[in-house]
Formats: C-alpha cells, sequence, structure tokens
C-alpha cells in the first residue's frame, strides 16, 4: 500500500491539497490528503483515498460528448451506452490519457506523486495566514502513516520551516510508521470509530486492536494528541460507544480532549464521481442537531474536555 | 420593534432611490455634452428599477417573519435611540418634514439680481438656503440640525400653467411675473453648470469611443469633483465658521491689493465671508428655534434638553467646541453645510475618532462624559446620517500624522454605537502592522454578522502610493476614504474622485481585432495589427498597450476639459473655505486652492484581461492548441457552436484568483501599465492622476459591452468587480484569493484598490468564526493586500431573498465599495453577486 519512494527524495501520493482548513487542527491550516488505506469504513467520506493508486474521477454532468476520451482510452475504458458515456472501470490502468482529451473537466485522474518539495512549496504559500492564527499542515488521507517515509520527510521539512504540524490518522498502520513521524508532529488528530471490537471489525474492515495499541504507545510516549470521535448515524451512535469514548479518554490521562464530528453527507456524491458502490447498510442519515451538544454534556460531566474541531471549547 | 423597523426600511425605498436619481440627474446634466448619457440613462434604470421593485408601503402587514440579522441587537439599545431609529427611517433621513419644491428655485432668485461674481453667488445662495431653511427640533434628539433644501432637491423650474406650482410659490411670496424671474435665473444658472468651456476639436473621430449603454465603452470621462469630499471638519471643532471668518478677513487684509492676482481672490475671500456667515447663522437659527420651545416646554427634562440644545448651537459651529457634546454638534452643522452646497452622496466625514478624540478626552477627565454618554451621541449620530444609499464615509484607526498606531478608545466606541444601531452604515476602519488585536477582532465581529461593514484599508500600501505621488508624509498619514473607497487627504486635497473609468478588458478586444470593434465592424481603435501576425504573445501585449494609450489619452483630454468646466462653471466656496489653503492663497478649490489637486481614473476589468491574456499566452501562443481563426470566429459567434473550444479556454488556461504566479503575475503588469501610463499625466491645475483599482458598478455596464473573452467569457456578462476574481472562478477558498491579490499592485494605486471577497456564514460563525475572521484580515494586512470587504452571506440565502424579499427585508450585502439591502438592487446586480457568492472554505 505504499507510495513509490526513492531513498533520496520521498514521493508521496496525494489525492488532495486543501487549503484554508479551518477544522483539521488549530487555526487556519492546509491539508494534505494522502491516499492508500487499511481500512474500509462503510461511511467513508473521502473514498477515493482508499486505494492506493490513482483513481478516475468522472463528472457526467460536465462531459460534452465529444468521444475524444473513446479514441485515446488503450483499455476501452470508455463507451456509449444508450446515449449515455459509460465507464468499464475494471479496464482502467490509471494512465490519464483521456484526461488531457477531456477538455470539459469531465474526467480527472485523482492521486499525483508529489515530493515533499513539492508540496511543502504549495503549502509554504499561506505562511502569512498560518502565522496570524497559530495554523499550520495537518496531513490526512486514507491514512497517511501507509507513506511514512514520505510523511517523515514532509514533516521534517516542515518543522525546519516553522510551521506547527497536526497529522490526522486513523490509527492503523506499523507501529514504526507513528514512531518515524512523532518527532516532527505537534498534535495527533487520533481517529476513534467504533469502541465494540466486533463491529469495528465488521463496518471498518479491520481490526481494532491495534489501533487501540498505537493510542497507547503514542499516548505513552508523550505525543499530544486529541481523539476525534465521528457519530454516524445506524453505526456508531449508542449509548455505548459513547461509553467507550468515555473510558478510553480517562484512561489516557495526557489525552487534550475529545472531538465530536457529525457525519455528513459528503461522501455519497464523491462515491458516485469514483464509480464506488455505497457501503453495506450505509443509511445516508444526518446526525441531528441535538447528538453533539447530549454527547458532548456527558463527556464533560465525567470530567473530559470536549474541544471543537478546529479550534478551542465548542461553541455554544 | 422587529416590524417596525422593516416598515421603516420600506418607507426609505424611496427616498433612496430619490437620493440616487437625484445624484444621476446631476451626473446627467454634467454628462450629455460628454456624451456619456447612454451610461448614466442606464444606470439610473439600474436603481430605478430598485425603487418600483420597492413600493412604498406601510408595512403593517408584513407576512412571516423578517429574517434581519442584526436587529438583534436593537435590544441594546436605549429607548431613546430606538425611538430616534424608528423615526429616522420613517422620515427617509435627517430631512425636514415638508420642504417647499421651490425653495432652491426662490433662495436662487435672491442672489440672482446682485453684482456677484460666480464663486460668490455660489456662496450667497448657500447663505440664502441658511435663511430660507425652515427650522425644525424634533423631539428625543440632542443633535440638532436638518438638511437645507438642496440636500435632495434639485432645482425646479416652475410651470405657470400648473396650479400647485403656482401655490406652492406663493407660499414663498412668489407671484405674478416675479414667476418668470424664477425660471430665467435657474435657467441662466444650470446653462454654465453644463460643460461649457467652448467647443472642442473634433476629437471622437477614429479614436473617441467612448460612453456606454448602447455604445461600445472604453472610457468614460467626467473630471468633476462634486459631492466626494472630505473636509476640515476639526478645524471647525477648533476655531468655528467666527475663528476662519477672522482668518479670511486677515488674509485680506494683509494682502497688496494692487497685485495683479488680487481682484480674483478678492472675489473668493468675499465668497469665503458668505460661507462663514452661513455657517455661524445656522447656529445661531438653531439656538433660537431651542430658546422659543424651551420656553415652552411642559416637561422639565425636555426644557433641559432644549436649553443645552440652545446652549450648544449658539456657541458651535460659530465659535470652537469646549465639550464633546459641542463638537459632534459643530461636525453636524458644518456637515450640513457642506451638503447644502453640493449633495450628500458621498461628502464624508473623514476619521471621526481622530477628530473627536481631544474632546472626549478632555471630557472623560474633566468629568463631564461617561463613555456610555458618549457612546450613546455616537449612535444619535449614527442615526443623523442614516440614508439608505448611504456613502458618507466615516473611517476610524490608522496611524497618527507621526506614524504611531492611531486607534483610541472612541475608534471602539464608534465601531460598537455602529454594531448597536445596526444601519447598514458606511464604515472603514484602516489596519496596519501596529493596530491592536482587540480592534481587528471587533471588526471582524462586525462583518461576521452580516452588511459587509466596516471595510478595511490597509496604511502599509496606501500611504506608501500617496508618498509616492507627491503627498507630504504626514498628510499620506492622514488619509481616509470617500463615499465607496477613493483616497483623499482630509481638508487638504481636491481628489476628483471619480474623474473618469477605464475599461482595460475592451482595449483587449480591440487589440485582438486590429482596433475594429467586432459587434459593429467599426474601426474605433487604432490599426495595432492583425492576431494571425503576432509573431509571440508579447507583441500581441505591446498591441494592447496601445489600444490602452490611445484611449487613455482620451480620457484624461476629456478629465481636463472637465476640471476646466469645474472651474468655470462650478466653484465650491464651503469646501474651499475648508480645505488648506484655499484661504490664503485666495483661491476656490477648483481653481488651485488645495494643497493637493488630483484625478482618480477606476481601472475596470483586471481579472478578465489577466485571464484572456494567460489563455492567449499558454493556448494561442506558446503552446498552440487553439488555431487563432478559430479563436476569433467564436468569439465573434459568441462560441456558439465552439463549446469545446470555450472549455478548452475555461479549463486549461490558470484563472486569476487561485494563487497561480502565471495569470496574477498578468493581472499585476496590466495593473501596473496603467499606474506607469497615468503617473505621466497631469491636468490643468498641474495635478496628477491617480489610479483607483475599483470598478464601483460599471463592471456590469461595461461588460455589457463586450463581446466573447479569451477568458471563456460570453459576450454582455458582467465583468469581474474591482479586483475580484471573475465570478465562480476562485475555486481554491478565500486564502488563495487574498494570494491573488497579494500579488497586485496595491502600494502604486494611490486612489485605492478594492475588492470583495464573499465569505460562506458557516465559516465564520459565533466567537471563533469572528476570530478566524480577524485571523484572515491581519494575514490580509500583512500580505499587503490593499483594500479588503467581505460578503458573509450563502447563495442558498440570496435565492431565498429573491422568492421572499419581505421575510428576507433586511439581508444586506456588499455591492461595490457600498453595502445595500439585497432586495432593493435590480434583478440584474443580484444575479452578479449570486454569481460571485461561493466561499465555502
Amino acid at each position: 500500500m505504499r507510495g513509490p519512494s526513492t531513498l533520496d527524495e520521498p514521493v508521496g501520493r496525494v489525492f488532495d491539497l486543501q487549503r484554508c482548513s479551518l477544522h483539521d487542527g488549530p487555526g487556519i491550516r492546509t491539508t494534505v490528503f494522502l491516499m492508500g488505506c487499511g481500512l474500509r469504513c462503510a461511511w467513508c467520506h473521502n473514498p477515493e483515498g482508499m486505494t492506493a493508486g490513482p483513481i478516475l474521477s468522472f463528472l457526467p454532468e460536465r462531459c460534452l460528448g465529444c468521444g475524444g476520451c473513446l479514441r485515446v482510452c488503450p483499455n476501452h475504458v470508455h463507451g456509449v451506452a444508450e446515449g449515455q458515456h459509460v465507464l468499464d472501470r475494471s479496464q482502467c490502468a490509471g494512465c490519464g490519457r483521456c484526461t488531457r482529451e477531456c477538455c470539459a473537466g469531465a474526467l480527472e485522474l485523482v492521486g499525483r506523486d508529489r515530493t515533499a518539495d513539492e508540496v511543502l512549496a504549495l503549502v509554504l504559500r499561506d505562511r502569512a495566514f498560518y502565522e496570524s492564527s497559530g495554523g499550520g499542515l495537518t496531513l490526512s488521507g486514507g491514512e497517511p502513516l501507509l507513506q511514512p517515509a514520505f510523511c517523515a520527510a514532509l514533516l521534517r521539512q516542515a518543522r525546519l520551516a516553522a510551521l506547527h504540524c497536526c497529522v490526522e490518522t486513523s490509527g492503523h498502520c506499523e507501529p514504526e510508521a507513528l514512531r518515524a513521524v512523532a518527532p516532527y508532529v505537534d498534535l495527533f488528530l487520533y481517529d476513534w470509530k467504533e469502541s465494540d471490537p466486533a463491529r469495528h471489525a465488521e463496518y471498518c474492515g479491520a481490526d481494532q486492536e491495534r489501533i487501540r495499541g498505537n493510542l497507547q504507545e503514542l499516548h505513552d510516549a508523550g505525543s499530544r494528541i486529541r481523539l476525534r470521535c465521528p457519530i454516524i448515524p445506524g453505526f456508531n451512535d449508542r449509548p455505548d460507544h459513547l461509553e467507550g469514548i468515555a473510558a478510553l479518554a480517562l484512561s489516557l490521562p495526557r489525552l487534550e480532549g475529545v472531538e465530536l464530528l457529525p457525519y455528513h453527507r459528503l461522501g455519497e456524491g464523491k462515491l458516485r464521481r469514483f464509480g464506488i458502490s455505497p457501503g453495506r447498510g450505509c443509511s445516508g442519515e444526518s446526525v441531528g442537531p441535538d447528538v453533539v451538544p447530549r454527547w458532548r454534556d456527558i463527556l464533560e460531566r465525567r470530567g473530559l474536555v470536549v474541544l471543537r474541531a478546529g479550534g478551542g471549547q465548542q461553541d455554544p | 420593534m422587529r416590524t417596525e423597523w422593516f416598515a421603516a426600511s420600506r418607507a426609505n425605498h424611496l427616498t433612496s432611490a430619490i437620493a440616487i436619481r437625484s445624484l444621476l440627474d446631476r451626473l446627467h446634466r454634467r454628462g450629455t455634452c460628454l456624451g456619456s448619457q447612454e451610461c448614466i440613462v442606464n444606470l439610473k434604470r439600474e436603481f430605478s428599477r430598485a425603487a418600483l421593485s420597492a413600493p412604498f408601503g406601510s408595512g403593517d402587514s408584513i407576512p412571516g417573519r423578517v429574517d434581519n440579522r442584526m436587529d438583534t441587537r436593537l435590544e441594546t439599545l436605549s429607548p431613546r435611540i430606538a425611538r430616534l431609529k424608528d423615526g429616522i427611517c420613517k422620515r427617509r433621513g435627517s430631512f425636514p418634514a415638508e420642504v417647499n419644491p421651490f425653495s432652491c428655485s426662490v433662495a436662487l432668485l435672491h442672489v440672482s439680481g446682485t453684482r456677484k461674481s460666480r464663486v460668490q453667488a455660489r456662496a450667497a445662495y448657500l447663505l440664502e438656503l441658511v435663511k430660507l431653511a425652515r427650522i425644525g427640533i424634533e423631539p428625543d434628539w440632542t443633535l440638532a440640525g436638518q438638511h437645507l433644501p438642496t440636500a435632495h432637491n434639485p432645482f425646479l423650474i416652475p410651470d405657470p400653467a400648473n396650479a400647485e406650482h403656482m401655490e406652492q410659490l406663493q407660499k414663498m411670496g412668489i407671484a405674478g411675473e416675479r414667476v418668470a424671474e424664477v425660471r430665467e435665473c435657474v435657467q441662466r444658472w444650470q446653462t454654465p453648470q453644463r460643460y461649457g468651456v467652448g467647443e472642442a476639436a473634433d476629437f471622437a473621430k477614429g479614436q473617441g469611443y467612448w460612453g456606454c449603454g448602447d455604445t461600445r465603452a472604453v472610457f468614460w470621462a467626467l473630471g468633476w469633483i462634486e459631492n466626494h469630499s472630505i473636509r476640515d471638519y476639526a478645524k471647525v471643532l477648533r476655531i468655528g465658521f467666527a475663528g476662519i471668518r477672522r482668518e479670511v478677513e486677515a488674509a485680506m487684509a494683509t494682502a497688496d491689493f494692487a497685485a495683479p492676482g488680487y481682484p480674483q481672490s478678492e472675489n473668493f475671500w468675499l465668497a469665503a465671508l458668505d460661507v462663514c456667515n452661513a455657517g455661524i447663522l445656522l447656529g445661531q437659527r438653531y439656538a433660537e428655534e431651542a430658546v422659543r420651545l424651551a420656553a415652552q416646554a411642559i416637561s422639565p427634562e425636555e426644557r433641559v434638553r432644549l436649553e443645552r440644545m440652545a446652549g450648544q448651537c449658539s456657541r458651535v459651529p460659530a465659535e470652537g467646541a469646549r465639550t464633546f457634546a459641542e463638537a459632534v454638534q459643530a461636525l453636524w452643522l458644518a456637515h450640513i453645510l457642506t451638503c447644502g452646497e453640493d449633495g450628500i452622496n458621498a461628502n464624508s466625514l473623514g476619521r471621526l475618532d481622530q477628530i473627536l478624540y481631544p474632546y472626549y478626552q478632555a471630557d472623560l477627565a474633566a468629568g463631564r462624559i461617561t463613555r456610555e454618554a458618549a457612546l450613546e451621541l455616537m449612535e444619535e449620530l449614527a442615526c443623523r446620517l442614516y440614508l439608505e444609499y448611504d456613502v458618507q464615509a466615516i473611517t476610524l484607526g490608522g496611524t497618527t500624522r507621526s506614524g504611531e498606531d492611531a486607534v483610541n478608545d472612541l475608534s471602539f466606541v464608534i465601531l460598537e454605537a455602529t454594531r448597536n444601531v445596526g444601519f447598514i452604515r458606511d464604515l472603514s476602519i484602516r489596519l496596519n502592522d501596529r493596530t491592536p488585536k482587540p480592534f481587528i477582532h471587533l471588526a471582524g465581529e462586525l462583518i461576521a454578522g452580516g452588511g459587509g461593514i466596516p471595510f478595511l484599508f490597509n496604511d502599509e500600501c496606501f500611504v506608501p502610493a500617496l508618498v509616492e505621488r507627491g503627498i507630504a508624509i504626514e498628510d499620506a498619514r492622514d488619509y481616509a476614504p470617500i463615499g465607496c473607497i477613493e483616497l483623499t487627504i482630509p481638508g487638504r486635497a481636491n481628489p476628483h474622485a471619480v474623474s473618469g473609468w477605464f475599461n482595460s478588458a475592451k482595449c483587449l478586444e480591440l487589440a485582438l481585432f486590429d482596433g475594429v470593434d467586432p459587434a459593429t465592424g467599426e474601426q474605433v481603435g487604432p490599426r495595432t495589427g492583425a492576431l494571425e501576425d503576432f509573431p509571440s504573445f508579447e507583441v500581441f501585449y505591446e498591441a494592447y498597450t496601445r489600444q490602452v494609450e490611445a484611449f487613455a489619452r482620451n480620457m484624461v483630454y476629456h478629465c481636463n476639459r472637465g476640471e476646466l468646466a469645474q472651474r468655470e462653471g462650478g466653484p465650491l466656496p464651503c469646501w474651499s473655505v475648508l480645505t488648506d489653503d484655499c484661504i490664503r492663497r485666495g483661491r476656490d478649490i477648483t481653481d488651485g486652492g488645495a494643497v493637493y489637486n488630483y484625478h482618480s481614473i477606476c481601472f475596470l476589468g483586471t481579472a478578465n484581461t489577466a485571464d484572456s491574456m494567460v489563455a492567449l499566452k499558454q493556448l494561442v501562443f506558446d503552446d498552440p492548441q487553439v488555431s487563432r481563426a478559430e479563436l476569433l470566429q467564436a468569439l465573434r459567434e459568441n462560441f456558439k457552436g465552439h463549446e469545446r473550444l470555450r472549455q478548452r479556454l475555461l479549463r486549461r488556461a490558470p484563472k486569476y484568483g487561485n494563487d497561480q504566479p502565471d495569470v496574477d503575475d498578468l493581472a499585476r503588469r496590466v495593473c501596473e501599465d496603467f499606474i506607469t501610463l497615468m503617473d505621466g499625466m497631469r491636468s490643468p491645475l498641474n495635478g496628477r492622476y491617480f489610479v483607483h483599482l475599483f470598478s464601483f458598478l460599471l463592471n456590469i455596464d461595461f461588460g455589457k459591452n463586450i463581446g466573447a473573452t479569451p477568458d471563456g467569457r460570453l459576450a454582455g456578462e458582467p465583468l469581474a468587480y474591482s479586483l475580484s476574481a471573475h465570478q465562480g472562478r476562485d475555486i481554491l477558498g478565500v486564502t488563495a484569493m487574498l494570494n491573488s491579490l497579494a500579488r497586485l499592485p496595491h502600494h502604486r494605486a494611490a486612489g485605492a484598490s478594492a475588492a470583495i471577497v464573499e465569505i460562506d456564514p458557516v465559516l465564520v460563525k459565533g466567537e471563533s468564526g469572528a476570530r478566524t475572521l480577524a485571523q484572515f484580515i491581519e494575514a490580509a494586512v500583512r500580505m499587503r493586500v490593499g483594500q479588503l470587504q467581505w460578503n458573509v452571506t450563502t447563495v442558498e440565502r440570496l435565492r431565498q431573498a429573491q422568492q421572499d424579499p419581505d421575510r428576507y427585508g433586511n439581508l444586506a450585502v456588499r455591492v461595490a465599495g457600498f453595502s445595500q439591502m439585497f432586495k432593493l438592487i435590480s434583478p440584474e446586480l443580484q444575479e452578479h453577486i449570486i454569481a460571485r457568492t461561493k466561499h465555502t472554505r
């Protein structure tokens, strides 16, 4: 699952670079999204980050029907059925020829290999905003720590440039990867999706044990950590998971706090763009307006700090 | 309270439309001879549509909830201020309840029989208006003063056949053959106010391709200076009009009357004396009325209020102010005199926190005032200034003349007052590297609340820009914006703030077609070569430059004519009395009396010109993917049948506003080149030509007259606003947009620059949102972005407001250097604003 890299200059496979992020750590930040993930969460809202290789994005509403892609594709991915542009993604090698032909921007190859220098140069464009807000760089994904050499190189350079660095991780990675980046990370945003191990295995497609172990190790080694807990209707909006979050957070005394992230439906539109079928039992419901305040109250009554994603205390 | 305020705001549509129309009538009168009639007609249509779509109504039966994010703050107003606010909205501004429509015409008649020179006649006319004005003192107010009839009443020529006209004239003591005299004197007065500077050479043939509306606009030139001023109110507060009169008398006494220039100066000085007398009389008349009413007052509180008012008005503006309350009263009466001379429009107050602070501080030290009382008085002033189309700018913050941070407690008080009252006031703050964070934070809070105020000006850009163009450093540090954004040095400059508008995108179109307008086939610009023959992008750029030069020279010629016309036809003695060094030099401001004379030219089309150029450079010249013949044909045919080509232009070339150096550098280059060109021009008063990187609303009108452009813009589509990206093209968020903006030459734009950043309210919600906004602002100041305005709204919200204007009655948006209720603007302008709106991050 690792991105290609060389000894001299690690290269990372990046699927998005989002400037002006206000919810991925403190202040105004640039979030670099890295491709590849070991989990298969049914509700994933960055499905294009699941795969390790480049993935073709198709926006049918932009397609002019010019047929350019049909002509250049060596693998016959593109076709016409009943007057509609259809894709046979199983044949796509990710060469990107069709995207160069598509002048309307309907086809786009997501996932580019970039050097740490390249990424850093883009990130540094917004330095004035980091300085005025206490923001900086956040690595996210996918799972960024599946590309540890690149992450470490980028974070090291960012640190040399005096940027504040966050890593948002699922924790589903080699412990060595965490150890490699930890010295350069100011703050970990550590996902905690499901407290029940059986359900975790079922809905996230991987064992929870490693995630829990990595969290403990990171905590014990003295890293600054915030627990990020997505609330997904129909999956984990259960009292026992809330209890699980409380118990976990209370067992980690140096934890900075807990962030509660209500699920948003952005992912579904994206699924269609990438031709991915929705996960099992994905209801697509949004979180009710009272859920976050209620959970926050309960956690705060246990003496835990609940933080607003991106900033200080949650707004009332 | 909610419904009442809403009703009041509805009642005000008409007023504002009338005010705008009267401004436009004035524009129209001046413009006719310059041929820009169509443009003004267009603008008029714009605003009159707004007036029509907002009929006068009682507002009692407004269905549903009024969505007004600012009105929650009403709760913080005292009951008295809430009543003032309500009343002023119903009365549509500080206008007298009843004005005889012939007040101005009759005042003119009274001065027309005299042998006065033009400047003297204009001063005598102002004095006459003060004598004729109805003096009204309303309940609850502590600040006396209603506008003179000129503020929103243009001259009316009586029609002897109209019984109502005759009745109104009768009320002013005019009847019989005197009616014809009124007719005559008004007609005679207006004639030389047109561009009566002699006949112009036949400049138009082959080159003079200008005006807008149905013609194809390259530029629009006026050269005018009226009602765009910031006058030396601080001087009125310091020494009063009696003190200024003594100054005039001293200047006359020490001058050598045998000197060759003396008679001309004498003309001016005698006019100046009349202006001073008018100022003194204005205070006296309010004092007398207050005394009269005090004698009749029933309640002791009422008597105290009126006696205090009488005391203040008998002191100011004749003599210097001794207290904060006197200072505010003097300033307001001086402003009435200003608006009496040449209308309200963009006659602005300037640096209010700096002007008033000494009085505030002294009162605090002496225990005469509390902060709360000062806040209430500032709220009252905000009510006094109320207009729906309000461009009477107040400026806060910035630096002192010696360069220290100038934010004081009063800066906060005035910001708070603006927030509390909740009017869409024209309020600017000046920022620099030393501005205290709490001040920026409070500004962020106001902006996050919607309404688009305050506007932000960066001292770090504009002070150097002014200094580089000959303004002394102390004066440059004292700058303030007039109306929308136009910079001036208060009390020391004749800025010709809206002298001309210049459309770079039209020049680009002409350069593509060898000077021929593709819409008409007419050769309007110089022949600069066919696109097919240009060997490189640089040669094309050269052709564009030649088009710009040809039209810019033509524009300057017209601006210069305008300056001359203003000097001959429209002296402004009141402005002159409040401007250094008019009195010492014995010259009117239109005649070289001011320390600084300059013209300001709006430069439009930056984003579209740059986007088009980068598409040409990358897709036509450097790596040819588009054939030149096909491009020209597609442009001529408005991309009909050329959608692939258009998509290629839209998506394969970078777009300004996304932090892409390739295109941003071209945007900088076109701005810089125009500024350099204008730096070489001079006006008859040896004034320089400053550049505003600003479009006002004309990006819409000018856009109508340009065909499809190589940036993928369709024919007739509005151009981008000022320095903002073309609507919908900045897709990487606020930080990228600001990075692009920071690449432009704000530090050379001595007229100021402007950009509206649209931002989703979700991003700046709550306390943390205001903080985020303050952080964006701080970074923008450090990155040397010149001027910024923020629209905090969503497309959905604007669409809802279109569907249900009543419910979203008070939704305010940034329009163009000013804010306005969304429902008050024309559908066309609404669409433009919706197209601009998008940043969700």
